[in-house]
């Protein structure tokens, strides 16, 4: 799913290994979530949302339609 | 409880499975035929000895077309789950029959048994994870 | 050993897989040891011949353990996918293979390989996975 995490933790300042020491995953978690190619898990996103001080909705576009089902 | 597939994706993937099924005892017999009567060697008694197991891997073929096109993220998230402790049973299975076989003799039993050893399995997981969630 | 992974699910995995290959290491020299010597019968040759089987079905609830334990939703979703490969690998060879040793065109294989089988195969199509995901 499209979203705006790169942007976030630009603003932050924060390296992709910043966020996954944050959020207790791995980098290539984090990696794969920015690139929209693994969308996170409900507690995933509420704990992205409150990191950021911000809204699920905020961060997550789900307009645009993306191919991201199954295998 | 009569299985009724409801999504296109799921009926899509009963026919995928059925045509597979009807397929595999058709070659079944023309391969055993065929080596019985015609006695082919080299390459072609490679090929029709393959034959029937074709369907099979286009039956897995099948299974993960369905996994992929299944919008349906909790019964996609099931039907993972069954397979995974599927394939645990049998590997436990195929590992305990195939040290009897070495040391105690145990008659051998052929490969083509894991198959459907695995979606016997398979059922009765998709059972045990069906009440977790009941 | 001061690579040990920080995350403390792949640890314990890591402590758990090995005590239980050890273990394999140990049961398995125990069997060979004692059938050629003591020629075990009945209920007692049966025990001794699944004795090494035991750790291998160990280590399948431990990657059971492992996947239910991983914190990490991503990495936990990559195994299951690699998994789910290496399953459709390891029944499309081990059908294929089953087809060709009943018309005998290939030996026989003891039903052990099937495990490491999966392995091989789940341990490529993780590789191929996390290139994937790069």
């Amino acid at each position: 799913m499209k979203n705006r995490i790169r942007v976030l933790r630009a603003e932050r300042d924060w390296s992709q290994a910043d966020l996954a020491l944050r959020l207790e995953v791995s980098r290539q978690s984090v990696n794969a979530i920015e690139t929209g190619k693994f969308d996170p898990s409900l507690p995933l996103a509420f704990k992205l949302a409150r990191l950021f001080e911000t809204t699920i909705e905020a961060i997550f576009d789900d307009e645009i339609a993306e191919d991201n089902r199954g295998l | 409880m009569p299985y009724c597939p409801t999504s296109p994706q799921e009926r899509r993937y009963v026919v995928h499975m059925l045509i597979a099924a009807a397929l595999c005892i058709l070659f079944s017999v023309v391969a055993a035929l065929g080596f019985r009567h015609a006695h082919p060697t080299g390459i072609l008694a490679y090929l029709l000895g393959t034959l029937p197991g074709l369907p099979i891997v286009g039956a897995l073929a099948a299974t993960g077309l369905y996994l992929h096109a299944e919008t349906d993220e909790f019964l996609r998230n099931v039907l993972i789950q069954s397979l995974l402790g599927g394939m645990g049973a049998t590997l436990a299975l195929t590992t305990v029959w195939g040290n009897l076989e070495d040391f105690v003799h145990a008659p051998h039993l052929g490969l083509t048994w894991i198959y459907p050893l695995f979606w016997a399995f398979s059922g009765i997981s998709y059972g045990f994870v069906r009440l977790r969630y009941k | 050993m001061n690579q040990l992974p920080k995350n403390p699910a792949l640890r314990r995995y890591l402590y758990r897989f090995l005590i239980a290959m050890s273990l394999y290491v140990v049961f398995l020299v125990t069997a060979l040891w004692a059938f050629p010597i003591y020629h075990p019968t009945g209920p007692l040759a049966y025990l001794l011949g699944i004795l090494p089987a035991l750790p291998i079905i160990a280590v399948i609830v431990i990657v059971g353990f492992y996947l239910a334990e991983e914190k990490d939703e991503f990495q936990q979703r990559v195994l299951m996918q690699a998994m789910i490969w290496g399953i459709g690998a390891t029944l499309a060879i081990t059908t294929a293979w089953g087809f060709l040793e009943v018309f005998k065109l290939v030996p026989q294989l003891p039903l052990y390989v099937v495990f490491p089988l999966f392995c091989a195969l789940t341990g490529f199509s993780t590789g191929m996975l996390k290139s994937k995901y790069k």
